[in-house]
This record gives structure tokens, C-alpha cells and sequence, in this order.
């Protein structure tokens, strides 16, 4: 978790990727932040029930390496308000920093091959549902290219109307689905 | 089984394809812009593509060369057709009550009619084709590669295949050479599965479940195991346009019935409550 943490307050540093954190983040806990704020007059004890919400919610993720309270405390970033509404796909794909425990979600890896930029973060949150034309049109817009080749564990192209969820149930690898991607054709 | 599989190859459709009637020369009769062909049912309708626009080169207004800048699509009864499933797939799912019919009825002679459209931009559904009969080509080996992952955990044993042997490999299809593409097939095929590369056809929507050969007790699944809880009607089973018996071992009907892409495509037909 403490790596998620890092990732998130990585990300929020870089300019082009503020914006899609702030889309990506839960739409909920963004507009609660954002209802919860003009009630509590007093910025510190709305400070504390935000941390509140978020721990609550981090304890249902129940993810293995649990963070200690101060250090979460540190490194949490809350969303301006006004960043509550999530675009629609492709660009509701959610990074792996996103708060909200979601059943449908799955897991990728992004893994650059050749002289493409790596995705930052690497890992990404998707929902299960979604096509996977969706990640092919998701990284041509973050990595700004115009071709994209995508590859399942270095192996094969799946359609791009496979279903996102489907490639993750079969192909998976500790509960990710590794996605390799270049700009030009690397396993014909 | 080779009997079986010798069937499947050989089974075949009629199809009569009429072409968009904005691409015709005006005052050409209707009969002039159709072309009536026998397709195998397992292989891509889009390989077909150019020799129906070259049967119907003098009727259309504008040069082939030309026609190269559109793209084209199937429809029937106004539906897009996916190209990317197999040509008898694609008629088993939009004709699924005309296939019961006529597995029952010897003497039924079915001819599908289809239209050839085509625009600027592709229906939803559709995968556009920009690098011609080489991109149908990559893609049919992109899902041998996929199933040789799901049988075997990896795909080493397609990638391990001679560039010579995979070009020997398409053309077996093009040129319905079942001897080559059985050759070049069981090599990436096991006896022994783990997993049972399966399309499921539901409804306008299309499943790929994670379908073990084995359930946890160790005995063989049936088909009915990975379709139990996709309907709460009463379904038939089809493939390749035959209803299949839902307690078949999974295992023994793929390697009866795969599709010439290496998965084995199944098709649901809920039946009336009353039937």
C-alpha cells in the first residue's frame, strides 16, 4: 500500500498526469469530500474527517501491507474539489492509486517495449467490463502515439473486442494482467 | 473422429451477397449486383472480399483502385457482421432457430442473404481493415497464439513454428487443405489440456470463459459445466451448425469441433418456455 501511496503522490507532482488522477479518482469519495467540506467550519476537524473517510476506506481494500496511520497521513492527496466528475472511458481507466474498492476492477501492468515511454504508474485499475479497444485508445492518448501494438504476456494481440475482465480471469499473473506495448510491431 | 472433423471442415454455406446499391452503375438490374457463392464455414467472410468486388467490377461506378479508400462490411438484415468469427459462426448466431430446423429436415436447402456495404468509417462492432488480407492473416495467428496459451500455459510451442510453416498454416485455409492444417494443428494442440480455448455466443454478446478440462474432483467437464448459469431458459448447444449434446466431455467436442482459429465456438439458442 505504501507503494500505491508513493505512486499517487509521485503522480500528482508530474503536470500531465494531475489531471487524470483527479478524473480517475473514485467519484464518490470525491464529491463526499467535496459535500462534507462547506459543513465543517473547522479546517481541522474536516481535515480529520477526511483522513477518517479515506482510512475507512483503505481498511476495505484489505490489502496485505498495511500502512502505518502517520505515514498515510503523509502522503494522502485530496482531490481539489470540482474534480468529482469521472469522464467516461477510455479515460475512466483508474490508476492503481485510486482509493475505492470496486469489485469489477482488474488489475494491468504496463510494460513498455523498445523505445516507447513506460506508463506512470505502471499498474492500473480497469473495469473488468470494458473492451479492450478501451487500453489501446487509453495509451495512445497518455503516451500521446498515434500507433499502439498491445501484447498479453509477451505472447499474443487479443481482439479488440475482448473483454477486459475475460483476458484478466484467463491470463493473469499474481492478480495482473501483464499488457506489453510498442509503437511498432514487436511479436508478429 | 476424423470423420467428424472431416465434416466440419468441408461444411460449407451458401450465400448470396448483394452489393450496396450506391457503389452500382445506375439501371443495372438487381440480379446483376449479386453474387451467389458457396463460403466454408470455417474461414473469414473478408477473404472473399476482393473476389466479389472483382465478380462485380464491370457494374460498380467507381475503379477497384479506388474502392481500396472505403471500407467494407457485411450486414445481414441490417446487422454488421464481425468478420473476425468464423463465416458459419457468424450464420449459426443469426440464424440459430433455421439451424435446429434444419438439422431435423436432410432435404432443407438454405441460402443466406447478406448485403456488402461499405462507408467511411466502420460500425462499432466491425474491425476496420487497413492492411488488407495480411492484417486477417495476423490476426487469425494473434488467436492461434492465444489458444496455445490457454492450453498449453504459454505460447512457445506456435511461436517455436517455422515462418514457412505458419504461411503453409494460412494458406491450408485459403486453399482448404485439411492435411496441412492438421499437421501444422495437432503440434500446438495436447492430449492433454489444462484449459479448453471456448467462445460462448449468448445473445448478441460473446463470452470467453476460463474453461478447465478437468473439474476439481479430477473427471472431465461437460459442455453443460461452462454454460450452466447463461440462461435461465432451456438452451440448445451448437457448433458448426449442429446441435451438441450437453453432457459431451468439453475436451472431446474441441477436438471435434474447434474453428479453424484454434477455439471452439459455441453457440446459445434459448428455447421457448413451452418447447
Amino acid at each position: 500500500m505504501s507503494r500505491l501511496l508513493e505512486s499517487e503522490s509521485g503522480t500528482d507532482t508530474e503536470g500531465d498526469s494531475g489531471s487524470n488522477l483527479s478524473n480517475s479518482l473514485s467519484s464518490t469519495a470525491a464529491t463526499q469530500l467535496g459535500r462534507e467540506s462547506p459543513r465543517n467550519k473547522n479546517p481541522a476537524l474536516s481535515l480529520r474527517n477526511r483522513l477518517e473517510q479515506f482510512s475507512r476506506r483503505l481498511s476495505q481494500l484489505d490489502l496485505e501491507d498495511k500502512p502505518d496511520q502517520s505515514g498515510y497521513n503523509e502522503k494522502v492527496v485530496i482531490p481539489p474539489e470540482g474534480s468529482s466528475s469521472r469522464r467516461k472511458s477510455p479515460d475512466s481507466i483508474m490508476h492503481d492509486d485510486d482509493k475505492e474498492p470496486s469489485t469489477d476492477k482488474v488489475k494491468i501492468k504496463f510494460q513498455p517495449i523498445g523505445s516507447i515511454p513506460p506508463m506512470r504508474p505502471s499498474v492500473c485499475k480497469i473495469s473488468g467490463t470494458q473492451p479492450f479497444s478501451m487500453v489501446l485508445i487509453f495509451l495512445q492518448r497518455r503516451l500521446k502515439v498515434d500507433n499502439i501494438y498491445c501484447y498479453v504476456n509477451n505472447s499474443f494481440a487479443p481482439s479488440p473486442q475482448q473483454i477486459v475482465g475475460e483476458l484478466w480471469r484467463q491470463f493473469k499473473v499474481k492478480d495482473e494482467l501483464i499488457i506489453s506495448y510498442c509503437g511498432s510491431v514487436a511479436f508478429g | 473422429m476424423n470423420a467428424i472433423r472431416k465434416l466440419v471442415w468441408d461444411g460449407a454455406l451458401n450465400v448470396e451477397v448483394t452489393i450496396d446499391p450506391e457503389l452500382v452503375i445506375k439501371g443495372i438490374p438487381k440480379n446483376k449486383t449479386m453474387v451467389n457463392l458457396r463460403i466454408p464455414r470455417d474461414s473469414y467472410i473478408m477473404n472473399y472480399l476482393d473476389y466479389i468486388l472483382t465478380r462485380l467490377e464491370a457494374y460498380i461506378r467507381v475503379n477497384l483502385k479506388d474502392l481500396k479508400e472505403l471500407n467494407f462490411w457485411f450486414e445481414y438484415d441490417g446487422i454488421p457482421l464481425s468478420w473476425n468469427y468464423p463465416t458459419g459462426v457468424l450464420y449459426d448466431i443469426m440464424n440459430t432457430k433455421d439451424v435446429i430446423t434444419a438439422a431435423r429436415d436432410t432435404n432443407h436447402l438454405n441460402m443466406w442473404r447478406i448485403n456488402l456495404t461499405c462507408g467511411s468509417q466502420v460500425p462499432r462492432n466491425v474491425i476496420p481493415i487497413i492492411e488488407g488480407t495480411k492484417q486477417i492473416e495476423k490476426y487469425w495467428m494473434h488467436q492461434w497464439k492465444q489458444v496455445c496459451f490457454i492450453l498449453r500455459g504459454s505460447s512457445k510451442q506456435i511461436m517455436s513454428i517455422s515462418r514457412k510453416e505458419g504461411q503453409s498454416f494460412w494458406e491450408s485455409i485459403l486453399r482448404r487443405d485439411m492435411e496441412t492444417f492438421n499437421n501444422i494443428s495437432t503440434r500446438i494442440i495436447p492430449k492433454k489440456a489444462r484449459f479448453i480455448p471456448v467462445v460462448i455466443h449468448i445473445n448478441d454478446k460473446f463470452i470467453q470463459p476460463v474453461a478447465p478440462s478437468l473439474n476439481d474432483d479430477g473427471i472431465e467437464n461437460k459442455v453443460i459445466n461452462i454454460t450452466e448459469g447463461l440462461s435461465s431458459s432451456e438452451i440448445a448447444i451448437i457448433s458448426h451448425g449442429v446441435v451438441i449434446p450437453k453432457k459431451s466431455s468439453l475436451k472431446e467436442v474441441y477436438d471435434r469441433f474447434l474453428s479453424f482459429d484454434g477455439f471452439l465456438h459455441l453457440i446459445i439458442q434459448e428455447q421457448p418456455a413451452n418447447t
